[in-house]
Formats: structure tokens, sequence, C-alpha cells
């Protein structure tokens, strides 16, 4: 492990990040790596190396202590840490649905002792609405790498009425306004989803916004309400008990994990939506640190420790290098730009427009 | 019989030395984020979530619980002995244990809600064993259900009021006003916040009552002259019989209230004891007593808080959907370690499940056992001249503002309502309704919105639930008893003449 960590530091940048592409289909790198730790000299290895370990690395997670992001960092990071020789602290920074915390990521010190945790589209969501004078966009961000890719699913009653997504979009047309669908908060990944379907298929529901995932499947258990717009992670345990069925996965391709359902795509719904997990640090961090981290987040993502944990929790894993997690996020942001108008514009909010 | 023999399996889990010193730590820590100011059980247990990353699953889940539980035992202790509720849910005691403590009697308050705790717990745990049926109930409650009961929640208002109803309003209004502070939960408009960040969420609820009561009282006795908190001398450090035949009746109505409200998910410790307070003060031959240092104004909340927290493990082991904040951190806990709670936790993980509630009976005797000794060391801080106990208390009161959310605005925040709170008492209005409307007032905006988003705006909604319309006639009634009874008074001369 030593060996690699040196290899790594000195290799810089785009070598090891093109490196660790290989890494994802094979174990080439490992080679890689080895042989680069036999060739490094003196001089190299006398540069300033990142990580200073005399320097703790903060990890700050816009989001509450204790709550899925929050834990989802830490056992990330607890990896990261012993894996790259470092101290990384995770400083949960709650408030105005992560505006608290990227705000002080993005105006930090760009020297990677200070990273940040950001969950899209909810942290492009904060930056996108005109109203929340957000000060910071994508290009404030230097993407480290994604880790968790939690696609959006519609999810009923298992014994309900609807069995498929067309006879839930039928009912909603054929009495609109009186088929309630929820969210798991406003302006949420669940509540783009709704606006951006009910948009495509015309059909009008009645929106519920609850306070968090439980409260959804409350409501669907007990009749109250029709239909959830909620991710994989949040209803899987619910389905698997069988309370719950997904009619329609927001994802490209259909899922290993929930087999005969199929995306939206193939309903005639082309839109794909989903919650992510992905590190960055400010921008203009240097490309050395980056690289450092993406390879260890890299690493993270294939130990089996983490990926037991993270499993656990129910959101699925999805690594993404730094250049890849930029274009990701990126085109996400290209796709719900337009969900956004919807979402201001169906909660009778005067703004049109996204933020440019 | 089939629980009978799950349950002896658990003890056989929750007995071994390693989860028997769990719990015990669990307990020690939960008592510490008790009497710290400011850190209540959700951040304490966030806070300690990473420690038990390293710990087997079955372990690591009965501390976190002994800490949740553990907390509502230790919050008691600073409301009692410096009127600075350790806890949210313990604010309400601050009324009548702080004044027996001037009276010399803290000994006693802090004896009897250890009791009323244990017992309260207990009941609590008990009914986690016989769960299944209730949770049919839990269900019941959405967003129509909770509205009606908020609004008969709005109506204990009278039941805080001191000498005046005027000003017990005056002091609800506050609290309904700045719990309308953030982005409103149906369209997401800013309100009050003034183009500030911190604000788009509401007023911290933490900072407010540790400002309202804590902050205050320090300012207010900063006013007198340098001397020991209490000038009364000590009596016993035991409750008497008296004390003991008191409390009876308000420990049993308390389990039930904190019980039965620890079933809806979403309920919040605070609404439980502030419940119990005013349901004891309404039962009271003597109402007008309170706030002088009734007992049962301490047994009552301090057992309700304790049901509370531990009825409210019941929709998460049973429906998978946590009642209060804390125990959604503990779900988080439970997922980590591949546990997903839920109907089929039980099937699955019967050890892990059992183990953790045998664990909690045995929580609640150590924490019995724990904190009865430990009364006299706590009434011995009062013998701490105030010069340095409230310096003391005020760095510990910055520290628990700025440790729940990494925030130095909540300080301010504590501060500024320090301040409130202080102009408040000097003007003789009482500070319980505006934390009562604090607490409620958000959620019952939220509720009403929700139902109203389920039916489109049609306010027949709130007829078409027996439960709503149930808890609807019953606010009314507490509202019309006090207009019959000036209609009887009114009517009485009208007669001798």
């Amino acid at each position: 492990m030593k060996e690699n960590q040196r290899a790594v530091t000195s290799f810089r940048g785009t070598a090891a990040a093109s490196g660790f592409r290989l890494a994802t289909s094979s174990g080439l790198v490992l080679a890689c790596l080895a042989l680069a730790s036999a060739t490094v000299s003196p001089a190299q290895a006398a540069e300033p190396k990142y990580p200073d370990k005399s320097r703790p690395i903060q990890v700050i997670v816009p989001f509450s202590a204790g709550g899925p992001t929050d834990i989802q960092a830490r056992i990330v990071t607890d990896f990261m840490g012993k894996d790259i020789g470092a101290n990384m602290v995770v400083v949960p920074k709650p408030g105005a649905g992560s505006q608290i915390g990227l705000q002080q990521l993005v105006s930090s010190k760009p020297d990677g002792y200070t990273i940040g945790i950001t969950n899209n589209p909810t942290s492009m969501g904060v930056y996108l609405m005109p109203s929340r004078k957000a000060t910071f966009n994508r290009a404030s961000f230097a993407p480290i790498g994604m880790f968790l890719f939690d696609p959006e699913t519609i999810t009923v009653k298992a014994d309900g009425p609807y069995k498929t997504f067309k006879d839930l979009i039928d009912a909603a047309k054929a009495k609109p306004k009186s088929v309630r669908v929820t969210t798991n908060g406003l302006f949420s990944d669940d509540h783009m989803a709704i606006v951006s379907v009910a948009k495509a298929t015309g059909a009008q529901f009645a929106l519920v916004h609850f306070d968090g995932t439980p409260e959804e499947v409350a409501g669907l258990i007990s009749g109250r309400t029709a239909a959830a717009f909620m991710g994989v992670g949040g209803s899987m345990a619910h389905v698997r008990s069988g309370a719950l069925r997904h009619l329609v996965v927001m994802d490209d391709q259909p899922m290993p994990s929930l087999p005969g359902i199929p995306t939206m795509k193939s309903q005639g719904v082309n839109f794909a939506i989903g919650s992510s997990r992905g590190m960055s640090g400010p921008a203009g961090m240097p490309r050395e640190a980056i690289a450092v981290l993406e390879a260890s987040l890299g690493r993270a993502m294939k130990d089996h420790t983490v990926v037991e944990k993270i499993n656990a929790m129910g959101t699925p894993i999805r690594y993404l290098n730094a250049a890849d997690f930029g274009k990701f996020w990126e085109n996400m942001e290209a796709q719900i730009r337009p969900s956004i108008d919807l979402m201001l514009a169906d909660q009778g909010i005067e703004e049109k427009g996204t933020a440019k | 019989m089939e629980y009978l023999n799950d349950l002896m399996m658990g003890f056989s889990v929750a007995l071994t030395p390693q989860n028997l010193m769990f719990a015990f730590i669990g307990c020690v820590m939960g008592t510490l984020v008790g009497v710290l100011p400011g850190l209540g059980p959700s951040a304490g247990t966030a806070l300690l979530i990473p420690l038990t990353f390293t710990l087997p699953p079955t372990g690591a889940i009965i501390m976190l619980a002994a800490i949740y539980y553990g907390s509502q035992y230790g919050g008691t202790i600073t409301s009692v002995l410096i009127n600075v509720p350790g806890e949210a849910s313990s604010a309400i005691t601050c009324i009548d244990g702080y004044q027996m403590a001037q009276q010399g009697r803290a000994g006693a308050a802090l004896a009897i809600s250890a009791i009323g705790s244990f017992i309260g717990g207990t009941i609590g745990v008990m009914g986690l064993v016989a769960a299944a049926p209730l949770t049919e109930f839990a269900l019941e409650f959405g967003p129509v259900e909770f509205f009606a009961l908020m609004v008969l929640g709005m109506t204990l208002v009278s039941g805080l009021a001191g000498s005046s109803m005027i000003k017990a309003l005056i002091s609800a209004t506050l609290g309904l006003l700045l719990g309308t502070v953030g982005m409103d939960p149906a369209q997401g408009v800013p309100r009050f916040t003034f183009g500030s960040m911190e604000l788009m969420e509401g007023i911290g609820f933490i900072p407010v009552i540790m400002g309202l009561f804590g902050v205050s009282e320090v300012l207010t006795n900063a006013e007198e002259e340098w001397k020991p908190i209490v000038t009364a001398k000590m009596s016993s450090l035991w409750p008497t019989m008296q004390d003991l035949k008191e409390s009876f009746g308000p420990i049993c109505r308390g389990s039930v209230i904190g019980f039965v409200l620890g079933l809806i998910p979403g309920m919040t410790g605070s609404a439980c004891s502030f419940s119990a307070y005013v349901a004891e003060k309404k039962l009271s031959k003597h109402p007008e007593k309170f706030g002088t240092g009734m007992i049962a104004g301490v047994a009552g909340p301090e057992t309700a808080n304790n049901a509370h927290a531990n009825a409210s493990y019941i929709p998460l082991f049973t429906l998978g959907i946590p009642g209060s904040a804390t125990v959604a951190i503990l779900m988080g806990a439970f997922m980590m370690n591949g546990l997903t709670p839920g109907p089929f936790l039980f099937k699955e993980h019967p050890d892990v499940v059992w183990g953790v509630i045998a664990s909690m009976y045995i929580g609640n005797v150590m924490l019995l056992i724990l904190n009865l000794p430990l009364v006299g060391i706590w009434v011995k801080i009062l013998k701490i001249p105030y010069s340095v106990l409230f310096a003391v208390i005020m760095g510990f009161m910055m520290l628990g503002a700025y440790a729940s959310e990494n925030s130095s605005f909540d300080i301010l925040s504590m501060l500024l309502f320090g301040v409130v709170g202080y102009l408040m008492r000097k003007l003789d209005f009482p500070l319980a309704p505006a934390v009562l409307t604090l607490i409620l007032g958000p959620l019952m905006e939220k509720n009403l919105r929700r139902s109203l988003e389920m039916s489109q705006g049609d306010f027949h909604i709130f007829l078409e639930s027996p439960i709503a319309v149930g808890l609807l006639i019953a606010a009314i009634i507490v509202l019309l008893l006090p207009m019959l009874r000036l209609l009887k008074y009114l009517k009485r001369p009208a007669a001798d003449a």
C-alpha cells in the first residue's frame, strides 16, 4: 500500500486519472502502479507531497449528522483516510437544503485540505433556483469522483390498483388532480421527477410533499396516497417485504437488482433522474490532490468492507472518476434545468428561467 | 407466549458481559448528553455514530439506543437545579422542578423523576413487546389526523397560563410567529428570512429554548447579589411518603400519554411532556399551586418523555418508519449494519431485535440504579457560588448550541432569545406558551397544508376521518368549558336577585 501511495502521488494528475480508468475494468493498474513505484526518482520524491500527514483533510457534509449522506461519507472517508495515510474529518454543516455547507466548501482555500460531498441534483437545485441567490455554480466545484447513484422509481402499494406505469397515468388523466403522488420534500429530485412526468404525459396529479421517505412509505401502506416517487434505496426494503412494488425505474438501463421493472424510457417518457453522491473540492484544487483522492475513492469502492456497508444501506454504488463525474454532472444539469422551471411554475413562483 | 420465549432469547443476548457493557456505556453517555444543555439526544446520537463503526452490530445498536433513553433521565437534572433545560423534552420540568429546588427539595424532585422515568420507560418497552396490533393505530395517523391532534394541542396553552390569560396568549402568539420563519412548507417561499441562509430552515428550536429558559435565568440572577442559588435549607434527598403518594397518579397518566403519543410518527418528546404537564394541572385539585413547586408537575412530564422515547421504537421495529428524529438516526445505524428495520427484522434477525429490546429493560434498571445515588452528588452543584456556576453553564450552553449543527449562528440566536426571555420574565409573561406553540405551530401548519394538498383544497377532508373529528370535538370542548363555567357564574347572581 505504501508503494502505491507514493506512486500515485508522484504520478501526478493525468497519468493517475487515466491509469485509474483502466483499473475499473481490469487489474492492469496494479501492474502500472508497481512499475511506477519502481521508477520513482529521488528528485520526484522530494517534492512536497499530498497529503501532508500533519494536516487533517476536512470533508464538509452539507446535511445533518447521522443522516444517510453523513454516514455514507464516514464509511468512505474512513477507508480513504487509512488508504492515503491522512486524517480525514467529516464535518456536517447542514442548513438551507445544503446551501450553507456548499457555500462554505466553494469559498474554502483550494489546497486539497477542504473537500465536500455533493448530492446532485439537490446541490444543483440550490444554485439553479434564482430565489436561492447562490453565489456558486458548476464551475465553482472541482469534481473528484462519484460513488453512489440512487435511481428514482415510482412505487405503489403491492396489492393496490396500479399494476403498470400506464395504469397510473391513465387514472391521473381520467380524473385530473385526484391521484395523490408524494415526494420526500419540496424541490427534491422526487419533485423534479413528478413535474417532468406530468409534463411529458399530460397527466395531472395531486402533489403531496412529505418530510422524508418514511412518511411516503406510511402514506402508501395506509392507502392514503396512490404512488410515491422515491429512490431505489428508500423503497427496496419495503418491496422485498412485499408491502410495496415498483412500477418503473428512471435509470438509463433496467437495473439487475430490479428484475422485470421497466425503465421509464421504455414506457415512452424520455427522462431519467436519481440522487447521486459525489466528492468534490473547491475549483482550483491542485491536480495532484484530486488525483490522490480520486484514486483512493476508486479503491474504496472496490474494498469489500466499504461495499458491504454501503450495500447494507440500500443505495446502489456507482463509481465514476473525476472526468466522468464532471461530464455526468453537466449532463444531469442540462436535463434538470427544464424540470426546475416546471417545478417553480407549478409552485406558482413568478420567476421564470433558471439561474445561469 | 411466543413473545415470552423470544424475549427470553433476547435477554440471553443482552446479558452477555460485552452487551451489558455496551448498555452501561450508552446509559452513562446518555446521561451526560442529557445533562449538557443544548446537546440533545439526536445530536448526541449522531455525534457518537462514528464510534460504533468498529463495534459488533448488536452492541452498537444497544449502545445507541441506551444513549437515547438515557438522555431522557439526564435532561431533568439541569432543569431542576438551575432552571436550564438539559433537553427540549425537559423544558416544562423547569417550572415546578426549579421551584422545588428553591425550597430545598431538589433531591425529592430528582428522585421522583428518576423513578417516574423508570416506570415510564419500562412501560414503553413492555409496549414494544406487544407492539404488533398497535402499529395499525400509528398508520391511522396521516396528515389529517395529525393536524387535528395539533389543534387539540394548541388548546393546551390555556393550561400553561400564569396569572394572566392575555399574557399567556401573547406569549403563545410570539411562539407561533417564530414558527413561521423559514421556507414555507408547501410553496417553498422564504418567509421572514431577510435574505439569510441560516433562517431558511426556520429558527432552531434548541437555541430558542436554551435562550428563553437558560440564558434569561443567568441574566435574572446576575441582577442580584452573589449568593448560593438555594438559600433554603436542603431537606432530605429522598421523597417523602406524601411525595410518593402525590406522584402515583401523574406517573401512571404520564406513562399512558407518553406511550400513546410515542406511537405516532412525527410526535416530539417535548409535545408529550407538555401535554402531561397540562393534564396534571387540569386534573389537580389545586391548579393554582402549579408553578410553585408541585411534585406532580415534575413526575408527569418526566415520565411521559421516557415513555415516549421507548414507544417511538415501535413504529420503527414493526413498520420501518422512525417515530422521532433520534430514532431516524438510529435507523441509519441499523441500515449501516445490514439490518433493515421493518416487519422482516423480527423474522430475519430476531436475536438483534429481541437483544436490543431486552437491553432496554436492563438499561432502564441500570439508569435507576445509576441515577438515585447520583442525586446526592448533583444536588451538591447547588452549593457552588453562582458567579462560578453560571459562567460554567454559559460555556456549556454555547458549546451545546454550536455542537448540534456546527453553527455559530445558533449561538447568536440563543443569546438573542436569552434577552427576549429576560424581558418576558421582567414583564411577567409566561415562557411555556411560547415554547409550546413554537413546537406545535410548524407541525400544525405542515400537516394542514399537506392535508389540503391531498384534497386539492377541500376542507371536507377533515370531516372524513373519524379520528380527526373526535380530536377536533375534544378541542372545541376544551375551549368551551371555561365559557360554560362563566355562564354558570353569570347566571347565579341573576337567580339570587
